[in-house]
C-alpha cells in the first residue's frame, strides 16, 4: 500500500561529514542459535507461536534447523509458506508450502531444514503462518536467524550514512525533484 | 551565487505547549536520521518552486530502489494519532519518541540490545521506555504503511506516558482468555487504531511482495470470545463508546475527550490493576447519566454491569485479607500459559505499621509448582519488585512496607492446571 508524503517535515540546509562503518556483531561458529515467540509480546494476529533452533556454521557447512510451531487452536489447518534467503541453499527435500491438520491431541507441529551457505552473513527463513478464525483468516510472519562464517548483518546497496556537523548519524537517499519557475 | 541542498529530515519537532519530538531512526545503522536531499543546486535569480517527493522504492515486482517514504508514512500515522490526542486537550505536551526502522528489521528474535542493532526486533512493538520498532523486512511483514499497526503501538506509548497500563504482555491471539491488563492494553491498542484514524478496519500486509495479511473490522465483527479478559470485547467496547455510530447495543457516542480523561486521570491513579473494570469504573464516575448505555454495551460482549475497580460482580481474581495475616487463591491453566485468565490472581492486604515484611506463598495441593509473587503498592501506584526464584512449591521474599494498601500479584511459572496457595504476610 502506497502512501502520499506526509505533513509535518523538517527541511534545512544539509551539511555533509564522514562515512560511518557499520556496528555488525562477530559471531562464533559452531554454537546453537535459540528462540522463542512464547510468553512474549506480539502484535495481533494468528494466534500461533515459534521455537526454533539453528547452528552456527562455517562457510559450506550445514546448518540444522529445528521449528516447532504451537497453537491453542484444535481443528482446521495451519499453512506455513517457506521462504529461503537466496544466499542459503537447502539441502535435502523441501516444499515451500507445508499444511498441518490441527488436532486436540497434538501440542506441536514440526519442520526441520538443513541448509548450506558459501557466504558469509546473517540470514533468515522466513515463515508466514496462516489460520482460519472464527472471523476470518488471521496470518503471522517468524524470521529464523541462519549465522553463515562471520555471521555479519550484511549492508543493503541504498544506504548511504554520513555524520552532519551536529554529530547526528544520517541516513541519506535521495528525493525525486520537480522544479517550476515561478514567474 | 550559493550552490545549497535541501534536507528532509524525518522529524516531528514543535516546542512549547502542545509540542512533540518524534524522530524515525535506522536502529541498524547507528540510529541515523532518516532524511531525504534534493541535488545540489544553484539557488540563481529565478524564484522557484521545487517538489521533492519520497519516493516508495517499489519497481512493480518487488522493492528495487531505496524506500525513501517509509519514514514518512510513519510519521505520517504517529501524527495522526498526536493530532487526536490534541483534539482532546491541546495543552499536552508529548514526551520524546524515537522511532526504529530499518529494511533489516526481521519478526524473529528476543530482544537483547545487540539483536535490536541487528534488526531482530520479534514484532513491531512499544518497548516501555520511548522507544518504538517497526518491521520492515520486505516479503515477510513490513509494517511502515500499516498506519492501524503503527498507531496501536504508539497507543502504548500513550498509555506509558499519559495513563497507566499494568499489562504484562505476551502473546494473544483470536479466541484467547487474557488476563485482565492484558486484554484491556490490547483492547486499548486496536480501538486506539480505530479512532485515531476514524477508521474501524485494522489490517497488516505481510507475505510475498506483501500482497498476504490480514484485517479485521473493531466495529462489526463478532468477538470470537466474549467477556472482560477478551481483546474483543474490549477494543468493541472501546470503539462503540467513542464512534458517533449507532449499532446493535451501543446508543453512545462520546467522541474521544472522555474517554482520554479517564485513561490520563482515573486510570492512571486506580488502586487496582488496569483492566475493563477500572476505566469503566472510572468512565462512569465522570459520566453518570450515561451509565444504562454503558451498561447496554458491556452487556452486549457479555459483561454485566462494572460495580468496582476490582469486578467483584463477577470476576474471582481479587481476594482480600481483611484483617487476617493469611489467605488462599488458586492460579489455572486452563486457558493456557504466562498471560492467559487465571494464571494470575491478586491480593489486597493492608499494612498498619511500617516496618520489614516477610510475604510467603506456599502451594497447598501438591509439589510441582514454581510460585512467583510481585508487590505494588496502590496509592501512588508503585511496583515495589518481585520474588521469583526457581523453588518448587514455594517463594518467599522479604519487603520493607509502609503503612498503606497494596497488591500481590501471584502465578505460577510451571502452568499448573490447578495450583493453590497459603499466602503468608507478617
Amino acid at each position: 500500500m502506497k502512501k502520499k508524503l506526509i505533513l509535518g517535515t523538517i527541511v534545512i540546509v544539509c551539511l555533509t561529514g564522514d562515512v560511518l562503518a557499520d556496528n555488525n556483531s562477530i559471531v562464533d561458529n559452531n554454537r546453537t542459535v535459540k528462540g522463542t515467540t512464547l510468553g512474549k509480546y506480539q502484535k495481533p494476529g494468528a494466534p500461533i507461536d515459534i521455537t526454533y533452533q539453528s547452528t552456527k556454521v562455517k562457510l559450506n557447512e550445514p546448518s540444522d534447523i529445528n521449528i516447532s510451531f504451537t497453537t491453542p487452536l484444535k481443528s482446521g489447518e495451519m499453512e506455513v509458506d517457506i521462504n529461503i534467503d537466496k544466499n542459503l541453499k537447502t539441502i535435502g527435500e523441501f516444499y515451500n508450502k507445508i499444511t498441518y491438520s490441527l488436532n486436540p491431541n497434538q501440542k506441536e507441529y514440526n519442520l526441520n531444514l538443513r541448509v548450506v551457505s558459501s557466504k558469509n552473513g546473517l540470514y533468515y527463513i522466513r515463515l508466514l503462518t496462516k489460520v482460519n478464525g472464527k472471523n476470518g483468516v488471521k496470518t503471522r510472519a517468524f524470521a529464523v536467524p541462519i549465522y553463515i562464517g562471520n555471521g555479519k548483518l550484511q549492508k543493503k546497496s541504498h544506504q548511504l550514512v554520513l555524520k552532519a556537523l551536529s554529530g547526528e548519524n544520517l541516513s541519506i537517499s535521495k528525493a525525486e525533484e520537480s522544479v517550476e519557475i515561478i514567474k | 551565487m550559493q550552490n545549497v541542498r535541501i534536507c528532509v529530515y524525518a522529524k516531528l519537532e514543535k516546542s512549547g505547549i502542545g509540542g512533540y519530538d518524534v524522530e524515525v531512526v535506522d536502529n541498524t545503522n547507528n540510529d541515523a536520521v532518516y532524511t531525504m536531499q534534493s541535488s545540489l543546486f544553484n539557488i540563481g535569480e529565478d524564484s522557484t518552486r521545487r517538489n521533492l517527493n519520497a519516493s516508495s522504492g517499489w519497481g512493480g515486482y518487488g522493492y528495487s530502489s531505496a524506500r525513501v517514504s517509509a519514514p514518512f508514512a510513519i510519521l505520517d500515522s504517529i501524527y495522526q494519532a498526536i493530532k487526536k490526542v490534541k483534539s482532546a486537550d491541546s495543552n499536552v505536551i508529548f514526551p520524546k519518541l524515537k522511532v526504529n526502522w530499518s529494511v533489516r528489521n526481521v519478526p524473529s528474535g528476543g530482544g537483547s540490545e545487540g539483536e535490536l542493532r541487528d534488526g531482530l526486533i520479534l514484532t513491531s512493538h512499544y518497548n516501555g521506555d520511548g522507544n518504538l520498532y517497526i518491521l520492515g523486512d520486505e516479503n515477510s511483514d513490513t509494517d511502515e504503511f500499516d498506519n492501524h499497526i503503527i498507531i496501536h503501538e504508539w497507543g502504548h506509548y500513550f498509555e506509558d506516558k499519559f495513563s497507566r497500563s499494568d499489562s504484562i504482555g505476551g502473546s494473544h491471539g483470536e479466541g484467547d482468555k487474557l488476563d485482565i491488563r492484558v486484554a484491556f492494553g490490547e483492547g486499548w491498542g486496536n480501538a486506539w487504531s480505530a479512532i485515531a484514524t476514524d477508521d474501524p478496519i485494522y489490517f497488516d500486509t505481510q507475505g510475498f511482495m506483501q500482497s498476504d495479511g490480514f484485517y479485521m473490522n473493531i466495529e462489526s465483527e463478532n468477538s470470537a470470545v466474549k467477556g472482560f479478559f477478551s481483546e474483543d470485547s474490549i477494543q468493541h467496547i472501546l470503539y462503540d463508546l467513542y464512534d458517533s455510530h449507532n449499532d446493535g447495543a451501543d446508543r453512545l457516542s462520546l467522541g474521544f475527550k472522555p474517554i482520554y480523561n479517564t485513561l490520563v486521570r482515573f486510570q492512571k491513579n486506580t488502586k487496582a490493576f488496569t483492566s475493563i473494570f477500572t476505566f469503566i469504573t472510572g468512565l462512569q464516575e465522570e459520566n453518570p447519566s450515561k451509565q444504562d448505555k454503558i451498561n447496554a454495551i458491556l452487556n452486549s460482549e457479555d459483561i454485566k454491569p462494572i460495580v468496582d475497580i476490582y469486578g467483584s460482580s463477577q470476576s474471582n481474581l481479587y481476594s482480600n485479607m481483611g484483617d487476617s495475616s493469611t489467605s488462599t487463591i488458586c492460579t489455572s491453566g486452563e486457558n493456557g500459559r504466562f498471560n492467559k485468565l487465571e494464571n494470575h490472581k491478586y491480593i489486597r492486604f493492608y499494612i498498619d505499621a511500617s516496618k520489614n515484611y516477610i510475604i510467603s506463598v506456599v502451594q497447598n495441593n501438591g509439589s510441582m509448582s514454581d510460585p512467583d509473587f510481585g508487590v505494588y503498592r496502590t496509592s501512588p501506584f508503585l511496583h515495589l519488585g518481585d520474588s521469583d526464584s526457581t523453588t518448587y512449591k514455594r517463594e518467599i521474599g522479604r519487603y520493607i512496607l509502609d503503612s498503606g494498601d497494596y497488591l500481590l500479584d501471584i502465578s505460577d511459572y510451571n502452568g499448573q492446571n490447578y495450583a493453590c496457595f497459603d499466602i503468608n504476610i507478617n
